[in-house]
């Protein structure tokens, strides 16, 4: 297995909400939605992920609840808001605009310039 | 709306910090438990599995710390401690603080004065209804 990526900074806030808009998730269960999907190619320290959750809350972008574990025990639950949807949106627009860009000026040869 | 949820949730904060803490706690216990679990069901020995899942979670109290910043409480708390660690390094230096005080005191003064005069004199309007003070900017502009 290829070595795993290190988190962009500032790209964490990115995936949690996108992990949370696919369903209601209890912290573990968005770090293990990530690495299912991102197929463990990336690597998120555990300790990072609460703060974060923390200041999305804060910003009023998810909202938590206390509810059932898939094996009965108590677990915080958090969900998108509509704001948090918005800012999804806007967050993903910009990261594919970055991305293109950055691309495209690797991807220069010198006949084009 | 966005201000309004932050407003809340700093409110929330302070107001049930102790059930906030529990809470916390719970959370983060709930989710090395849960990773524990899984490295038992992954072949990982009981014993070595909660020591496993603690160490790959990282620093707990600095996660928890950066929660507690990140939810906007720690700003009262850490006021409150600067100020204590400012009175008592006043305390234990007397010299420099007998000097450090007057400076700051007389350069204050200093500064207040010289704008009080430097406003009344130059920024406000003289009381003409006119405005001869023209001279003023057409120097300026001038230059």
């Amino acid at each position: 297995m290829d070595k795993q990526l290190e988190l962009l900074q500032g790209t964490l806030h990115m995936l949690i909400l996108k992990a949370i808009s696919l369903g209601p998730l209890h912290g573990y269960g968005i770090l293990l939605r990530i690495q299912q999907i991102s197929k463990d190619r990336l690597e998120i320290l555990q300790g990072s992920l609460y703060p974060a959750l923390y200041r999305l809350e804060h910003q009023g972008w998810i909202t938590s609840e206390w509810g059932e574990s898939e094996n009965n025990r108590k677990a915080k639950y958090y969900r998108l808001t509509a704001a948090g949807k918005r800012r999804l949106q806007t967050e993903a627009e910009k990261w594919n605009r970055m991305t293109e860009v950055i691309a495209g000026i690797l991807d220069t040869t010198p006949e084009e310039v | 709306m966005t201000l309004w949820s932050r407003i809340r949730s700093w409110a929330q904060a302070m107001l049930q910090r102790s059930r906030m803490e529990i809470e916390m706690d719970a959370e983060l216990r709930f989710h090395i438990e849960a990773y524990a679990e899984d490295l038992i069901r992954g072949g990982v020995p009981r014993s070595e599995a909660m020591r496993r899942a603690r160490m790959e979670f990282g620093g707990i109290e600095q996660a928890k710390e950066e929660c507690r910043d990140a939810r906007g409480i720690n700003i009262v708390e850490s006021l409150v401690q600067d100020l204590r660690y400012a009175l008592r390094t006043v305390r234990r230096s007397v010299g420099f603080t007998a000097v450090a005080v007057p400076t700051l005191a007389l350069g204050i003064g200093a500064a207040t004065a010289i704008f009080s005069v430097v406003k009344a004199v130059i920024f406000n309007p003289l009381p003409f209804s006119r405005r001869p003070l023209s001279a003023y900017s057409e120097a300026a502009g001038r230059g």
